[in-house]
């Protein structure tokens, strides 16, 4: 049989380095290959996909009963269409701020970019390419906003097929004006400023904006009211800023209008919004092809200190040395601080809890819930009730922390010195359960300083759950952790495939989910059973030495074996 | 020092035979080369026998001790640098060097003479405070070499050592070597350079499609023609 990865029919340069990109970066042939080659693993992909379209299903349900919301209130004041200007104003600023920072990442710092400029390639050629990348992976973001307003408008309004072909084209469009302005603010913007130097610094900006925006937006969701009345008065307020934010950016109204419009004048929006959305791309390539190369090769020059190290300097940093375990657990310790990606998903994991409960404090404090709250915990009855709150905001902090579940995966293409060190696959894991669990340790420790300064709970019932939390965090630690040694992801491109990308990442905190529950139930059992809170707490504790009793030596056990299996 | 016996490792459930029952012994006090053409099943054998992939047959013992058996001792006695080290981005050339005398528990005493020795031989003195990841290849390659040698051990296994090294490391690299057999020590290391095995092994052996198919010395090799030069003594016995 004719082997049909072996054909080479000759195609335009552009068109080939379209294909390839998209190749590569969505590892189509990589696929290909799992799917016929490799058949026991084809399991996994399928398997990520499912989590993540089942991960997703809460909040895309959440954002379509929203823009119901939205629609009937709108179809109220007689403007029905507000669901559309409102859906496309939101996706496309979505996919504009977020767009900011991938266009910068994909056009500048991707790993291939190097390799491409040598190649008799024009720089909007590279440009080109890389834009569509970052086109299809926007589609990711903008249809799951996009998909379900159109649908409620078409449905709503009883649309014909014309609405739906139109909408089509829309939808597959929408993304390319914001991505297109991203563009050009980011090689203008490279032009000017050496920014590949702050390139660490811009993940960790980017990231706390991500986990404050998403923040913000469940605020708003929150906020959003449930009977008609109140609809029509929130939309009485919220209508002046959609109408301002669609001025603002008259794309957007243009493709309301030519979706809801009929006839003539829906085509007329509809060719205006195509035939801008053409001329902004064919623009943002000619100012690309001006400005690209200048700025990504000024780009690439490193900086350095160069410090020269006395004699005495090594010998004083040098050190009495330490043991192999403590080497490790130092090495841990610095790559993850020292890797943006990994200071957002592990720290920031860790800190999440703490930190919603004083965004709580700072943008509701005036809610009277809140208020009632604080006041509440004054009373010496609720305070032990709080305290078992505070716990599971500790265990629930805990498990959420992805650094253990990605602590093998991590080492990627290094796992080489793990295999190559005279040092037990027991005493590398101890390391790594270290690291781990000092992150983990972070968050119930914080989450006590909150409950302490800011709630004001008395210093017993921060301490109990405090130790609890700390006992508790054991098992979860140790089971995360098992889970990657037991299935490392150690083949990687970027970082952020071995940490958000990693199956082990949501394996781990189902894991730690079940564990949480497990311990709720004995707490809530203690509780049933008539006994004083403490016992709650007590047997918390215990479940927690007992799962921490079967899980570290299961640790150990499977690191035993599989360090031993990994080739490297 | 090294003793590998019915050796065999393949890949794709068998279907690709990378090393077919090989046989080799290397004795204490050489430099041995390994020699080979690409895809030959060189860095399999090196990994094998340094723990980083698993033989599916044989048996390889570093000066005595089985490394399947025992991993821990074997390691401690072989100092290890891949074809392409690729280290940690995010320590400095001095945070990686300090991390492997811990891992190889350098004792204090020599610790502090023995980095500052390698950082001045390679020529690293100037970018030991910087992160790796700002390094050159040929500085990444220094940096793996002086990270593996620090602990002193009696073997070191060098998978294409003087790919990426400046004429000077590389001059400086193969004075090492020497000095080390010199006291007893084995160093055994792949090459491409049939220039540089001619010149400084004592014994080689040429592997082609996972099996050995010469080993000796460049004369046996030769087999007393003194015109013969290793070069075509390769490409006829790879190309057989």
């Amino acid at each position: 049989m004719k082997d049909k990865t072996m054909k080479c029919r000759p195609m335009k340069p552009f068109t080939s380095l379209i294909r390839m990109q998209l190749n590569v970066n969505y590892s189509i042939s990589a696929l290909k290959y799992r799917f016929t080659r490799e058949k026991k693993k084809r399991w996994e992909p399928i398997l990520i996909g499912v989590a993540i379209i089942l991960s997703l299903l809460p909040l895309l349900a959440m954002y379509t009963f929203f823009m119901l919301s939205v629609f009937t209130g709108g179809l109220m004041m007689g403007q029905p269409e507000m669901v559309l200007v409102m859906a496309l104003v939101f996706a496309q600023l979505v996919i504009f701020i977020f767009g900011i920072l991938y266009i910068m990442g994909t056009f500048y710092f991707s790993k291939d970019i190097m390799s491409l400029v040598p190649l008799p390639l024009k720089p909007y050629e590279i440009i080109g390419a890389k834009f569509a990348v970052v086109l299809v992976n926007e589609y990711l973001t903008s249809l799951p906003l996009l998909l379900p307003p159109v649908i409620i408008f078409g449905i709503g309004t009883s649309q014909g097929i014309l609405y739906w072909l139109k909408s089509l084209a829309i939808m597959a469009v929408a993304p390319v004006i914001p991505l297109t302005i991203a563009s050009l603010l980011v090689v203008l913007l490279m032009r000017v400023v050496n920014i590949g130097r702050y390139k660490d610094l811009l993940v960790i900006v980017g990231g706390t904006a991500l986990v404050f925006a998403s923040f913000f937006v469940s605020v708003l969701m929150q906020k959003m009211p449930e009977d008609p009345e109140a609809i029509k008065q929130f939309f009485a307020e919220q209508t002046s800023l959609v109408d301002l934010l669609g001025r603002r950016f008259p794309p957007a109204l243009w493709a309301t209008r030519a979706l809801a419009d009929n006839g003539l004048s829906g085509v007329g929006y509809f060719v205006l919004f195509l035939a801008v959305c053409a001329g902004l791309f064919i623009f943002m390539l000619w100012v690309a092809n001006q400005v690209f190369y200048r700025a990504l090769l000024a780009g690439q020059e490193v900086r350095r200190k160069r410090k020269t190290l006395t004699g005495e300097q090594i010998y004083r940093r040098v050190g009495r040395g330490s043991s192999p375990v403590l080497a490790l657990l130092k090495r841990e310790w610095r790559l993850m601080i020292r890797t943006p990606l990994y200071v957002l998903n592990g720290l920031t994991g860790s800190i999440a809890g703490p930190l919603i409960i004083v965004l709580m404090f700072a943008v509701r404090g005036s809610d009277p819930e809140l208020a009632m709250l604080a006041e509440s915990l004054k009373d010496p009855e609720v305070v032990p009730y709080a305290a078992l709150g505070g716990l599971g905001i500790m265990l629930f902090t805990a498990g959420m922390n992805i650094v253990a579940s990605t602590a093998l995966s991590r080492e990627g293409k290094t796992i080489w010195v793990a295999k190559m060190i005279p040092v037990t696959a027991r005493q590398q894991v101890d390391a790594k359960f270290l690291c781990s669990y000092i992150v983990s340790a972070a968050g119930v420790l914080a989450t006590s300083l909150i409950m302490a300064l800011l709630l004001r709970i008395p210093i017993l019932w921060v301490v109990l759950p405090a130790i609890a939390g700390l006992i508790g965090s054991v098992p979860m630690v140790a089971l995360n952790l098992l889970i990657d040694v037991f299935h490392p992801k150690l083949v990687w491109n970027s970082e952020q495939e071995a940490m958000k990308q990693n199956m082990n990442a949501g394996l781990g905190m189902l894991v730690s989910f079940v564990v949480i529950l497990i311990m709720g139930a004995c707490a809530a059992g203690a509780l049933l059973l008539g006994l004083p809170v403490t016992a709650a707490f007590a047997a918390v504790a215990v479940v927690s030495v007992i799962l921490s009793a079967l899980s570290v030596p299961a640790l150990h056990a499977v690191a035993e074996k599989k360090y031993s299996e990994i080739e490297a | 020092m090294i003793e590998i016996r019915n050796l065999s490792k393949s890949y794709n459930k068998g279907q690709v035979k990378a090393v077919d029952g090989l046989d080799l012994k290397v004795n204490r006090g050489e430099i041995f080369g390994f020699l080979g053409p690409n895809g030959a099943g060189k860095t399999t054998t090196i990994k094998m026998i340094v723990g980083l992939l698993n033989p599916d047959t044989g048996t390889i013992t570093i000066d005595g001790t089985d490394i399947v058996k025992e991993p821990i001792e074997a390691k401690r006695k072989i100092g290890y640098v891949p074809d392409e080290p690729t280290l940690y981005e995010r320590l400095t050339g001095f945070e990686y060097l300090n991390f492997m005398a811990d891992v190889y528990q350098v004792p204090e005493s020599v610790r502090k003479e023995r980095i500052e020795y390698y950082l001045e031989m390679f020529n690293l003195r100037d970018a030991a405070s910087d992160l790796i990841k700002s390094y050159s290849h040929g500085m990444r390659q220094k940096t793996a070499l002086a990270g593996a040698l620090l602990h002193d051990p009696k073997l070191w296994i060098l998978d294409e050592p003087m790919v990426g090294l400046d004429p000077k490391s590389a001059h400086l690299l193969k004075n090492q070597m020497r000095e080390h057999c010199g006291k007893g020590n084995t160093v055994f290391f792949s090459t491409h350079v049939l220039e540089v095995a001619e010149k400084l092994c004592d014994r080689v052996a040429i592997i082609n499609k996972g099996k050995l198919i010469a080993i000796g010395t460049i004369d046996e090799l030769r087999h007393g023609d003194r015109k013969d030069s290793l070069e075509k003594i390769f490409l006829e016995l790879t190309e057989q």
